[in-house]
């Protein structure tokens, strides 16, 4: 694979191709004044975003929340914390359903993410995504608990596939589930062992309570960090 | 004294000279059009797999319906047309137009204006999913549209470029300031988003002891190939969490000297490849490769796409019958 030959490197002189030499005047000198100071305030914030993911210093944190900052990189989507798989890979969830009718009879049930009923596999991940991000705390102060923001969240699924689906009520399971050991692997035990998930938060929703505002949502007033981190979660192994 | 200043000026006016070389040095358009191309595909079939939940996911009464995002998004200076556009009927007529906006971005018809239309677009699905159903997909494909708007991403690969052959134009697309500058800030954003990835996962335990990647691959809900055989050598998902976390944590400073670029590209390369056929992320493996061509030079892409150009602009009758020759 060939490197960018036409660049210079820390490494060797900086050699351009006649076709580029002498270009770099074309462009007036305060445009590329006005493009450089453009460039380094891109950067900075692109920069600051994950520099502020909690926890931070009390500096990133204030200048990562200065309103310019997020005016310039909320609506540019650069407020990211790029923590892929970090501080630890993820423990997933699972959040599996019952829904029944008036007569206490069930009338389906479900699971996300489910390989079964979600694919291609980028739309099983949309639901993986979902039932991961429901403990994204809300509040960034720190007043609502993760069981709070739970609760929330899967409230607002329950609702929606209570919507979608014939039957008066909703049962609604939160399943943290553990990665098996090397040690369990060697013993064949099956990853989706019973004994293997542990439950976090279980709720129900009935259909009269469809139209009334979602309970429990916070009123903020603080700025959100860049991405948080959701708490761990209790069921890590 | 004098000296002192001499020095000084001449430091500061090589350290000016520098940066506009590297930021203000015309570049061809190659490298920018082939990310054009992939990106294009790539947001195509994103938002293609949007169609099998379009209400579900981005409608009023969905998985996030708007009085809980409102909440999740307070404080953010955030806009998505889905914020108001949320009737069924509207969000597939949108749907279809930006899955078109799309397309044209991938074969480069008005390239920059669809990449304009396709940015705006593609910020709305993925904030009215932020946070709630987003991941680094999202985060990559709209980094790379954002960077297509500043350059002239459909003068090369591109249905833009054919029509212009057809009309007798056959003239090099020339280099170009702006290509320099998107593919920079591309690079630039790149080392960012590595060195954030290492830094991240030096604040955990199991990046530090080792076990992070047994926990990735063992992990069933992403697993795609089954990698637990790794537990008979433990030593392997070892070696490979050091390793992603060296590679990641030095890939902004190693990715720009001559000598380590290629090996670096390969170890980042093979890490997304792994992370996409073990652990089911294909599209987020192929997105991250493709923002790294941004470190390959214009003239290797053009010794392995013009020829593929060349005979598609062949079969659809405009331009040579051979590839034009690189300008040196």
């Amino acid at each position: 694979m060939s490197v960018d030959k036409n660049k210079p490197t820390p490494q060797r002189p900086a050699v351009k191709p006649q076709a580029a030499r002498g270009q770099v005047g074309e462009l007036a000198l305060y445009w590329r004044l006005l493009i450089s100071l453009a460039v380094v305030w891109h950067l900075f914030v692109v920069f600051i975003a994950p520099m502020s993911v909690p926890p931070t210093s009390s500096t990133v944190e204030t200048l990562a929340r200065l309103t310019p900052v997020r005016v310039y990189g909320d609506p540019l989507y650069l407020n990211h914390g790029y923590h892929f798989f970090a501080p630890d890979p993820v423990v997933n969830a699972v959040v599996r359903y019952q829904i029944f009718d008036s007569g206490g009879q069930k009338t389906s049930e479900g699971e996300f993410p489910s390989l079964k009923s979600q694919w291609p596999r980028l739309f099983y991940h949309r639901h993986m995504m979902l039932s991961d991000q429901a403990d994204t705390p809300i509040d960034p102060t720190g007043r609502m608990t993760r069981e709070q923001t739970l609760r929330v969240t899967l409230t607002a699924y329950a609702r929606h596939l209570l919507r979608i689906s014939p039957g008066e009520r909703i049962d609604m399971q939160y399943l943290r589930h553990n990665v098996l050991l090397p040690n369990d692997v060697l013993q064949n035990v099956d990853p989706n062992d019973p004994r293997t998930f542990a439950e976090e938060l279980r709720l129900s929703v009935s259909r009269r309570d469809l139209e009334a505002p979602l309970a429990g949502l916070p009123i903020i007033k603080e700025t959100p960090p860049a991405e948080p981190i959701p708490e761990p979660a209790g069921g890590q192994p | 004294m004098i000296g002192v200043w001499r020095s000084t000026t001449s430091h500061l006016r090589e350290m000016w000279e520098a940066w506009n070389d590297f930021w203000f040095s015309p570049t061809d358009p190659a490298t920018l059009g082939l990310i054009r191309c992939l990106t294009g595909a790539m947001l195509f079939y994103t938002h293609l797999v949007w169609s099998k939940g379009l209400s579900a996911f981005l409608g009023a009464d969905g998985w996030l319906p708007n009085d809980l995002m409102a909440a999740k998004q307070n404080g953010r200076y955030f806009f998505s047309i889905f914020d108001y556009a949320q009737a069924p009927w509207l969000l597939w007529i949108i749907h279809v137009v930006a899955l078109a906006i799309f397309f044209c971005l991938m074969i480069g018809l008005f390239s920059r204006t669809m990449a304009v239309l396709a940015w705006l677009l593609a910020l709305s699905y993925v904030v009215r999913v932020t946070p709630g159903a987003f991941f680094g997909l999202d985060k990559i494909n709209l980094m790379l549209t954002m960077y297509l708007m500043l350059g002239p991403c459909g003068a090369r690969y591109s249905v833009d470029r054919l029509r212009r052959m057809r009309a007798g134009d056959d003239d090099e697309a020339p280099p170009s300031i702006f290509a320099n500058l998107a593919i920079r800030l591309i690079q630039l954003h790149l080392c960012v988003i590595y060195l954030f990835g290492g830094l991240g996962k030096l604040m955990g335990e199991k990046w530090w002891n080792g076990t992070a990647v047994w926990f990735s691959v063992a992990n069933v809900e992403y697993r795609s190939l089954d990698m637990t055989w790794i537990a008979n050598y433990l030593w392997i998902g070892e070696l490979a969490t050091h390793a992603t976390v060296f590679v990641e944590l030095f890939y902004c400073c190693a990715i720009w000297p001559r000598l380590t670029r290629p090996w670096w590209l390969l170890a980042v390369i093979g890490m997304h490849l792994g992370i996409a056929l073990t652990m089911g992320m294909m599209t987020f493996g192929l997105i991250m490769i493709i923002a790294n061509l941004a470190f390959v030079s214009p003239e290797t892409i053009r010794r392995f796409v013009d020829p593929i150009a060349a005979r598609i602009a062949r079969m659809l009758g405009a331009g040579r019958t051979e590839p034009a020759p690189m300008k040196k």
